[in-house]
C-alpha cells in the first residue's frame, strides 16, 4: 500500500513535468496579386464626337466637342518590387486626317493607394498601338463611385492632316489594359 | 518511519512542482496549433474596390487544456516578426467556457493580440484539476490591397502564470 501511494506520488511528479511547454500558434495568411480594370460613365459608354463644318467660308472644321463622362478605375496588389501601367489604345481605324486626343484628369475619390504609386504619365493621342498613361501602379484601389471615383477621361477630336479629312461616319473601339511592367 | 519521511518528501515536493507547473497546453494537435488561409475566403470581384471582409476562423480551431493548483491567468501574445504587417490586425476570443469545475472568466469577447503580452482569460481553485476543451477561435481584419502580395506568418504565443 506504502509503494503504492509512493509509485502514485512519482507519477503525478512526471505528470506535471511533462505540461511544461506554453503551446504556440502558427499562422499564415496568403495575400494574392490582384489586377482589375473598369469603366464608369455619368452617361453612356457610347462617346459621339463631331467634327462640324464651318459657318463661314474660309473657317477651319470645329474640332471642339469633347466628352468627359468616362471613369477610370482599377484595383491593384502587387508583391515588393512589382509594378504596373494602364495602356490605351484603339480597336479600329480613326478617320483619315483625324486624330483621338485622350485626357486623363488627377485622380479623385475615397481610394488610397500605396505611396509613390499611380501617377498619371501625360495625357496621350489613341492609336492602334497601345500607349501607357498612368504608371508605378502598387497597391491602389480607386473607389467605384462614376463621378467621383477614379480618373475621368476626356476624349477629344484634333485634326492631324487636314488634307486628308473626309466625311463620313466612323466607329471605334477604345481598349484599356492593366498589366505587370 | 523513513518511509513517512519519503511520503512527506515527495508530497512537498509535488506541491512545488505542480506551483511551478500551471499549464496551458493544445488539446487539438496540429489542427489546433496552426491557422494557415492559403487562399482568403473572398476575392475582389469589381474593379476600384478593397478587400471588405475579415477572415475568421472555426469557433474552436484551437483547443486549451488549463491545469493549475489555486488560481491562474491565461496571456496571449504575437511574436514580432518581420514576415507581419502592422495593418494586419489579428484578433482572438475564447469562444466557450470549456469543460471542468474550475472557474473560467474573461476572454469572451474578441481582443487584439499584440507584440506585448496582455491577459486573455483566468480561473479560480485548480486544485490540482483542470479546465478542459476550452474553444479558441481567431480573426484577422485589415485586408487590404495595399500590402504587398506575399504570404504573412507570425506566431500567437499562449502563457500561463499563476499557482
Amino acid at each position: 500500500m506504502k509503494y503504492r501511494a509512493v509509485i502514485l506520488l512519482v507519477v503525478i511528479c512526471f505528470e506535471s513535468l511533462a505540461q511544461t511547454l506554453p503551446p504556440t500558434v502558427n499562422m499564415s495568411i496568403a495575400m494574392p496579386p490582384v489586377a482589375l480594370i473598369d469603366l464608369l460613365t455619368t452617361s453612356t459608354m457610347n462617346v459621339n464626337l463631331k467634327v462640324t463644318a464651318p459657318a463661314e467660308a474660309g473657317n477651319p472644321v470645329n474640332t471642339t466637342a469633347s466628352n468627359a463622362s468616362s471613369w477610370l478605375i482599377f484595383t491593384s496588389a502587387v508583391a515588393t518590387g512589382v509594378s504596373r501601367s494602364i495602356k490605351g489604345n484603339v480597336a479600329g481605324t480613326l478617320p483619315p486626317g483625324i486624330r483621338l486626343r485622350l485626357d486623363i484628369s488627377p485622380y479623385i475619390g475615397s481610394g488610397a493607394f500605396t505611396a509613390s504609386s499611380c501617377f498619371v504619365t501625360s495625357n496621350v493621342y489613341l492609336t492602334t498601338t497601345p500607349t501607357i498613361f498612368i504608371d508605378s501602379i502598387k497597391g491602389a484601389y480607386t473607389g467605384i463611385t462614376a463621378g467621383s471615383s477614379g480618373y475621368k477621361l476626356t476624349y477629344a477630336l484634333e485634326v492631324q492632316n487636314y488634307a486628308s479629312i473626309r466625311s463620313g461616319s466612323t466607329t471605334i473601339t477604345v481598349q484599356y489594359t492593366i498589366a505587370d511592367n | 518511519m523513513k518511509t513517512c519521511l519519503l511520503i512527506i518528501f515527495l508530497f512537498s515536493l509535488t506541491g512545488i512542482m505542480m506551483a511551478q507547473t500551471a499549464s496551458v497546453t493544445i488539446t487539438n494537435g496540429s489542427q489546433g496549433a496552426n491557422w494557415n488561409i492559403p487562399t482568403l475566403s473572398s476575392s475582389i470581384t469589381k474593379a476600384g474596390k478593397n478587400y471588405e471582409h475579415i477572415e475568421t476562423s472555426a469557433l474552436n480551431h484551437t483547443v486549451l487544456k488549463v491545469n493549475s493548483l489555486v488560481f491562474w491567468n491565461v496571456s496571449v501574445q504575437q511574436t514580432v516578426s518581420s514576415n507581419w504587417d502592422p495593418l494586419l490586425k489579428l484578433y482572438v476570443r475564447r469562444s466557450g467556457d470549456g469543460t471542468g469545475l474550475v472557474t473560467i472568466s474573461g476572454g469572451s469577447a474578441f481582443q487584439q493580440v499584440t507584440g506585448a503580452s496582455s491577459l486573455f482569460f483566468s480561473g479560480l481553485l485548480g486544485l490540482g484539476f483542470g479546465r478542459d476543451n476550452i474553444p479558441i477561435q481567431y480573426k484577422i481584419e485589415g485586408l487590404s490591397v495595399l500590402l504587398p502580395a506575399k504570404t504573412y506568418t507570425t506566431t500567437i504565443l499562449f502563457t500561463i502564470s499563476g499557482l
